[in-house]
């Protein structure tokens, strides 16, 4: 199993007319392209679209993206809609959540919450919350320690339902 | 501009087919190779804690503008100026699409008035050199070269 970046990554750039209609303009960089030569591009394009376009020019994002050409199949009676949720707990004393789609059973108790102790629990938690992680909340802040972690079950959607609903 | 917070996005997959997404956001400042190496830890990581099997990472940069000038009244989204570039392989062309064309960008006079895009506006020859830069490319990695044609065109809503 291996995930495959795209050739290349993408740069969509948002536009608004005055009656709220919304429209996009797409352009690819090549994939080894850094981030920070990506981003300095797209603010000098920023620069160059309200002389071409009447529309008002919202903002725009870049984004690098990588497949399963070939996934492993999933688990047998897995489900997205089995969250296991952990909660924690930010250097602002605010949360963030995040939501594993598909728990294992097996690591849930009785009582629907997750058992912090095994060892597959215990470094995601050390992964999110390490001095050094990348990972922070969506407005920057750090966060710090994990405050409460338990299985929900989430509605299945219109979309995820099967086509064929009735059985056989 | 402003940033907000670069964010991972993983997608898993269950045994039905259904899909759900994960939302990680990540320091700013990263470059794409470093985030998406601790992406590929916490997917890792997932593997243990999760039934689902993950089909799909993404980072993404996202920048709003913070004073966005007003939209011209009477422009719509729907008047696409179409630039078509060639690219580093024959045969694959790069379609560049701006919504909302200005007409002072668009041919006056002649045959192709109201047609095509005006190849000698000061602003069109300044966004044709920004594409073919040498930073841009086509979905397929290959670089943008050259402007062969432009078109107006007319969307439905």
């Amino acid at each position: 199993m291996a995930l495959i970046n795209r050739p290349a990554a993408d740069l969509n750039f948002k536009f608004k007319d005055e009656s709220g209609d919304t429209g996009f303009l797409g352009l690819s960089v090549p994939y080894d392209t850094l981030a920070s030569a990506a981003i300095l591009g797209a603010d000098a394009m920023m620069l160059l679209l309200p002389s071409l376009t009447g529309c008002s020019v919202e903002g725009y994002s870049l984004t690098y993206s990588k497949f399963e050409t070939a996934p492993t199949a999933p688990a047998a009676d897995s489900r997205v809609e089995h969250k296991g949720m952990f909660s924690f707990m930010t250097d602002a004393g605010k949360t963030v959540t995040y939501s594993i789609p598909g728990i294992l059973p097996s690591l849930v108790d009785a009582a629907g919450n997750i058992d912090e102790d095994q060892v597959a629990v215990a470094v995601f938690v050390t992964e999110i919350t390490a001095l050094d992680a990348v990972w922070c909340d969506s407005n920057g802040v750090d966060i710090q320690s994990l405050l409460a972690s338990y299985e929900l079950f989430r509605k299945t959607s219109r979309r995820q339902a099967p086509k064929k609903r009735r059985p056989d | 501009m402003r940033q907000k917070q670069p964010f991972v996005s993983l997608t898993l997959a269950d045994e039905t087919g259904s899909a759900s997404k994960m939302r990680f956001w990540s320091k700013n400042g990263l470059e794409a190779a470093t985030v998406m190496g601790a992406a590929d830890n916490i997917r890792l990581l997932l593997s243990s804690l999760s039934s689902a099997v993950c089909t799909r990472q993404s980072v993404t940069y996202p920048y709003f503008n913070e004073a966005p000038a007003p939209a011209v009244p009477g422009v719509e989204v729907e008047k696409v100026g179409v630039f078509v570039f060639t690219s580093a392989t024959d045969g694959q062309y790069v379609i560049v699409e701006v919504p909302g064309i200005l007409d002072e960008c668009i041919v006056q006079d002649g045959w192709n008035a109201g047609l095509q895009i005006d190849e000698t506006n000061v602003s069109v020859i300044a966004f044709v050199e920004a594409i073919t830069s040498g930073l841009y490319c086509t979905p397929f990695g290959y670089e943008t070269l050259s402007l062969v044609g432009t078109i107006v065109e007319r969307r439905s809503k």
